[in-house]
C-alpha cells in the first residue's frame, strides 16, 4: 500500500516536474528531455502489464493536461510501453533478477553496458514517436531523428542523475 | 463467434495498447491546430487524387457515347458548311450576300452517317463495308470519308449494308486539287504496297509541287464535297524523259483504325448527268 502511495507520489513529482520546468527550459532547440520515463523503468517487472499500460498512459495524458499537448506525451507513452513489455518477456530473465534481489534492470543486475543498451534503445523508441508525433510530417525526418539521438542521450543523463540523488538519499 | 472472442482474449493487450494509442492520436489530430491542418489537407489531397483517377476510368468508359454524340454533332455542322450548299445571288444587290440564311443557299450535298463493320487492307483489291443500306438512304456511287480524308466509293448496296471500294484498290481512281498552286491536275491512285502509300500521275513536270503539299478533292466533283483532304506528298522525282512528275503520297486516312464514315450524295447528281448525257 505504501509503496503504491510512493509511486503515485513519485508519478506526481515526475509530471509537475516536466510540465512546469523541463518544459519551459529551453536547453538547446536540440535537446527536449523527458526524465519521467524513470518512472516504468523503476516499476516491478512482475507487474501485470494491463496495470503498466494503465499506469502509462494515465501519466502520459496528465501530463499532457498540464503541460497544453493533448495526446503527444500519451500516445508515445503507449508505444514505449507496449515495447518495452515484449522486450522484457524476450531479453529480460525476470528469476535472475530476482535472485540477485532486484525487481528491475539496473546498472549492476547484468552489466553497465547492458543497462545502457537496455535503456538508451527504449528511450530512443518513446523520443522517436513523440517527437513524430509532435512534428508530423514526412519532410522533418532529419530534423524527427536529430532531435530523438539528442534528446535520448539527455534523457538517460536526467535519468541517471535522478538514480544518483535516489541513491544518496 | 467464440473463436473470435478468443482471440481477442487471448490478443488484448496489444488490442488495448493500439486502442490507447489511437485514442492519443485522436486528441492529437483533434486539438494540435497544425497536425489537425496538416493530416486533413493531406488526406484532403488524397481523396482528390482518388476522384481524379475514378474520373479518368469512368470518362474512357464513357468514351463511346461521347463519340458518337460528337459525331453526330460535326454532322449537323457540316451541314450548314458553305462547302455543301450553292448560293442564289440577289442579282439587283451583289454587295450584300447573306450566305447563311436558308433563302439564299441552296443545300448540296446530304450527309448520312455510317459505321465500317469489316474493312481489309491487305489485299489487291481491298472493299470496306458499312453497316447501313439503301434503307437508310445509301446509294450506289455514293462517296465515303471520314474526319481525316476520303476513304473511298460506295460500289454495291443491299437493304441494310453497303460495300464500298476502298481508296486501297487498284480501280479506284481520283482527280484532286492542290490549294496552293490552283492546280487541277493528276489522278492518284494506289500504289499496291503499303496501306499509306499513293501515287499520283499526270502532272506536269513543270509545276513546282514541294514536299508536304496536301492534295485535297476537287470542286469539279460531285463525289465530294470540295477540299476533303486526300493525300500528302512524301516524295517527288522526275525523269528527263518523262513529261509528268512521278510523286509518292501517304493517305491521310488511316485505313487500319476505321470507324465512323460519312457517306456523301450529291442531290442534284441527275440533273447534272442528263445535261452531260445530251452532249
Amino acid at each position: 500500500m505504501i509503496e503504491n502511495l510512493k509511486t503515485i507520489l513519485f508519478a506526481l513529482i515526475l509530471a509537475f516536474f516536466q510540465a512546469f520546468i523541463l518544459q519551459h527550459v529551453e536547453f538547446t532547440s536540440w535537446l527536449r528531455p523527458m526524465p519521467y520515463l524513470i518512472l516504468l523503468f523503476t516499476l516491478p517487472l512482475n507487474t501485470n502489464k494491463f496495470v503498466v499500460l494503465g499506469i502509462a498512459f494515465v501519466l502520459g495524458t496528465f501530463i499532457d493536461l498540464l503541460s497544453g499537448n493533448f495526446g503527444i506525451h500519451s500516445g508515445s507513452m503507449v508505444v514505449f510501453t507496449f515495447v518495452k513489455n515484449s522486450v522484457d518477456k524476450r531479453f529480460v530473465d525476470i528469476d535472475s533478477l530476482a535472485l540477485q534481489g532486484e525487481t528491475f534492470v539496473t546498472r549492476t543486475s547484468k552489466g553497465y553496458f547492458y543497462y545502457l543498451y537496455y535503456s538508451i534503445s527504449l528511450i530512443f523508441v518513446h523520443h522517436l514517436m513523440f517527437f513524430s508525433l509532435d512534428y508530423f510530417e514526412f519532410r522533418s525526418t532529419l530534423r524527427i531523428l536529430g532531435l530523438t539521438i539528442g534528446s535520448s542521450l539527455f534523457t538517460f543523463l536526467f535519468i541517471e542523475l535522478i538514480h544518483l540523488i535516489y541513491k544518496k538519499r | 463467434m467464440w473463436v473470435i472472442l478468443r482471440w481477442i482474449k487471448s490478443n488484448s493487450y496489444p488490442i488495448l495498447a493500439l486502442f490507447l494509442f489511437i485514442f492519443s492520436l485522436n486528441q492529437v489530430l483533434r486539438y494540435h491546430i497544425y497536425q489537425h491542418s496538416l493530416y486533413f489537407n493531406s488526406s484532403v489531397s488524397f481523396f482528390r487524387q482518388v476522384d481524379l483517377w475514378r474520373t479518368q476510368i469512368t470518362n474512357y468508359l464513357n468514351l463511346r457515347e461521347q463519340n458518337t454524340a460528337l459525331f453526330k454533332e460535326n454532322l449537323a455542322l457540316r451541314e450548314q458548311l458553305k462547302n455543301s450548299r450553292v448560293f442564289n445571288f440577289i442579282p439587283w444587290d451583289s454587295t450584300i450576300i447573306d450566305t447563311f440564311s436558308e433563302t439564299n443557299s441552296v443545300k448540296q450535298f446530304t450527309y448520312h452517317p455510317a459505321q465500317v463493320i469489316k474493312a481489309t487492307t491487305t489485299l489487291n483489291d481491298n472493299y470496306i463495308y458499312l453497316n447501313q443500306g439503301e434503307k437508310h438512304g445509301i446509294k450506289k456511287g455514293m462517296g465515303v470519308f471520314n474526319a481525316e480524308g476520303i476513304v473511298g466509293i460506295v460500289v454495291t448496296t443491299s437493304s441494310n449494308y453497303s460495300r464500298v471500294m476502298s481508296v486501297l484498290n487498284s480501280n479506284f481512281e481520283i482527280s484532286p486539287m492542290l490549294n496552293r498552286l490552283k492546280l487541277k491536275q493528276g489522278i492518284i491512285s494506289w500504289s499496291g504496297q503499303s496501306s499509306k502509300l499513293g501515287k499520283v500521275t499526270e502532272i506536269n513536270r513543270t509545276e513546282p509541287i514541294i514536299k508536304g503539299d496536301i492534295f485535297v478533292t476537287s470542286n469539279y466533283s460531285t463525289l465530294f464535297p470540295p477540299n476533303i483532304p486526300i493525300a500528302k506528298v512524301t516524295s517527288i522525282a522526275s525523269k528527263n524523259i518523262k513529261p509528268y512528275l512521278d510523286i509518292e503520297v501517304e493517305f491521310a486516312v488511316n485505313f487500319n483504325a476505321l470507324d465512323y464514315v460519312l457517306c456523301v450524295e450529291f442531290i442534284k447528281n441527275k440533273e447534272l448527268e442528263s445535261l452531260k448525257n445530251n452532249d
